[in-house]
């Protein structure tokens, strides 16, 4: 049974089971407040105007939901309108000029282009510069084939031509002289293609990007992580004093801290690791409160409740060790990240992706999704938080073709 | 504010009486609603069925001095009802088995089956012996679905002590379930 499954067998409890639950979950905030008593005024005022009766609850839907889509996919589709469109005008146009002769259309531009046009044998050059070019494969009565432009500008031109010889020409920039060539366009489906290829590269390159990041992703989880104890040395400590509160009663009282050296660890000073986060996470600062360079020191009072994971004192860095009496004390808990675990990348844009990560920490494996952003070409982590191990198993089968190259 | 100075507020400004009722007793009703509509219902129809709570009891308020507890519980189990199955209607869930039909009863004349009052009595005894604050992150975290962060900034601790502590204290859970016979 999953985690979440366990605690679906409280559902439809009693009075009293109701209030042991109510009292371990968090408190209305303002906000929830305030549009509880909006939602609810507004039902009752409604409610009197129809003598009391509030209605049954109905569905509503209300607002506008924005919907996003990437920029090239609005070109591609307006291209492909205008396609669609032309078609149906210059089908219906030679369906009109076509006087008795079979007429069937081969190729048509979906757009203005500039295009050179080449016949057979040195046989005259008619340029079409700027010039909208309809071009179409006439069959006579004695099954001789015609090639035939017609354009918006240009001169008309209707050359003679055997179909085994034709060739493609290029799209406007080939020397003239070159065998003839039926003028180029491109369907909407391969500019689609085109595009889904730029797009998948652009997402290979993330990909790559995280890999590059996968080494500096092992140093933050074991900053952002309770550290082994193999990583202090608890015959080396000092303590201090700090203001606690009990979170029940909200009366407030002095508590004592120990911070232990640590040792053999992947930063030599909290400078280090301010430095290193500064490179490779956003808003580095909010990390500050956790690291002190000067602050804390053998006997000092702090006249507040959070105190730094980190300090700095005697050369060396000191960890707070009130988080380890919450661990696992065996050895087999060193924080790292899976070595052969697949990093899922979902939903990437331009600025965006998220890394589904699985990691190894206080004796488990556990997985995390980490949010980057990109900051002036370079990427940054914005967030980490937990997911469960079904959500990374999903992304990981989403983006199975993408996350396979990572070891 | 207790409930005579609520009905006193009532007569002289009923907009603050409103919402004195709702910071007496939101979360209260919240808890109602939210335990039959969490499986179903987005926390927008929580919260849509919590303000229809309120707005009836308003209603009532305006005839007779109640008890503002006892009948908001009731009023809140009656339309966490209703609204528990307006969404499963919504979602096409027509199929309802036995086990959802003891659901649907209304009030008091739930029958539950004496197996699940157990189960649920047993993993409540056992997750208020993990303490505090390992109880509050449990149901935080898995009934209410909260993020660690949240959590961790409403009990003064850091998300990943939340994580440590969250991880340690469900494998405690398990195992304790397990020694009473609950297979998980």
């Amino acid at each position: 049974m999953k985690d979440k499954d366990i605690f679906d067998a409280l559902e439809n409890a009693s009075e009293s089971e109701i209030g042991e639950i109510m009292d371990k979950m968090p408190e209305l905030d303002n906000d929830q407040i305030n549009r509880l008593y909006k939602l609810s005024e507004e039902k009752y005022s409604r409610a009197k105007e129809n003598g009391g009766e509030l209605g049954e609850y109905q569905v509503q839907v209300s607002g506008v939901e924005r919907y996003k889509q990437p920029v090239w996919r609005r070109i591609v589709y307006s291209a492909a309108a205008c396609a669609a469109a032309f078609v149906c005008i210059a089908g219906t146009v030679m369906f009109l000029k076509r006087g008795g002769t079979e007429v069937v259309p081969d190729v048509v531009p979906t757009s203005p282009l500039t295009v050179q046009e080449g016949t057979m044998s040195g046989e005259s050059v008619v340029t079409a510069t700027d010039a909208v070019i309809t071009h179409v494969m006439i069959i006579d009565e004695t099954g001789k084939i015609s090639s035939a432009a017609e354009s918006n500008g240009a001169a008309d031109a209707v050359t003679t031509v055997d179909p085994s010889v034709t060739q493609p020409s290029g799209s406007g920039n080939e020397d003239a002289g070159q065998p003839a060539s039926e003028p180029v366009t491109v369907p909407p489906s391969e500019a689609q293609e085109a595009e889904k290829l730029e797009e998948y590269n652009k997402m290979l390159s993330m990909q790559e990007t995280a890999a590059v990041r996968f080494e500096n992703l092992r140093k933050m989880i074991k900053i952002f992580e309770c550290p082994n104890r193999e990583y202090l040395d608890m015959n080396d400590t000092f303590t201090i004093t700090c203001m606690a509160e009990d979170h029940r009663t909200g009366e407030t009282y002095d508590r004592e801290v120990t911070y232990a050296r640590m040792t053999g660890f992947e930063f030599s000073s909290v400078a280090e690791m301010k430095s290193f986060l500064n490179s490779n996470v956003t808003y580095a600062d909010l990390y500050d409160h956790q690291m002190s360079e000067s602050e804390v020191y053998p006997g000092c009072y702090l006249a507040r409740m959070t105190v730094p994971r980190y300090c700095d004192y005697n050369g060396s860095i000191y960890y707070n060790t009130t988080d380890l009496e919450y661990m696992n004390t065996s050895d087999d808990h060193v924080p790292q990240l899976m070595d052969r675990s697949a990093i899922a990348v979902r939903e990437g844009d331009e600025s965006t992706f998220y890394a589904d990560i699985e990691y190894f920490s206080d004796g488990m494996n556990r997985t995390g999704e980490f949010k980057f952003v990109s900051y002036g070409g370079t990427w940054l982590l914005e967030t980490f938080y937990d997911i469960s191990y079904e959500e990374y198993q999903a992304a990981a089968a989403e983006n199975r073709n993408l996350s396979d190259s990572i070891g | 504010m207790n409930d005579n100075e609520i009905m006193s507020l009532l007569r002289s400004s009923p907009g603050d009486a409103h919402r004195a009722l709702l910071e007496q007793y939101g979360k209260y009703v919240y808890a109602i609603v939210y335990n039959r509509l969490r499986s179903i219902g987005s926390a927008e129809d929580i919260e849509e069925c919590v303000s229809d709570v309120f707005a009836s009891l308003f209603l009532s308020l305006d005839r007779e001095s109640i008890n503002i507890k006892a009948m908001l519980g009731t009023i809140a189990r009656n339309k966490a009802i209703d609204y528990y199955r307006s969404l499963r209607s919504r979602n096409r869930l027509s199929a309802i088995s036995d086990e959802d039909m003891g659901k649907l009863g209304s009030g008091d004349n739930i029958e539950e089956s004496s197996e699940n009052k157990e189960l649920r009595e047993i993993l409540l005894a056992s997750i208020n012996s993990l303490g505090e604050p390992d109880s509050t992150i449990l149901i935080q975290k898995f009934y209410c679905g909260r993020r660690s962060a949240d959590i961790a900034e409403d009990i003064s601790m850091t998300a990943s002590t939340v994580r440590s502590r969250c991880a340690r204290a469900i494998k405690k859970l398990r195992s304790m379930l397990e020694a009473k016979g609950i297979t998980v």
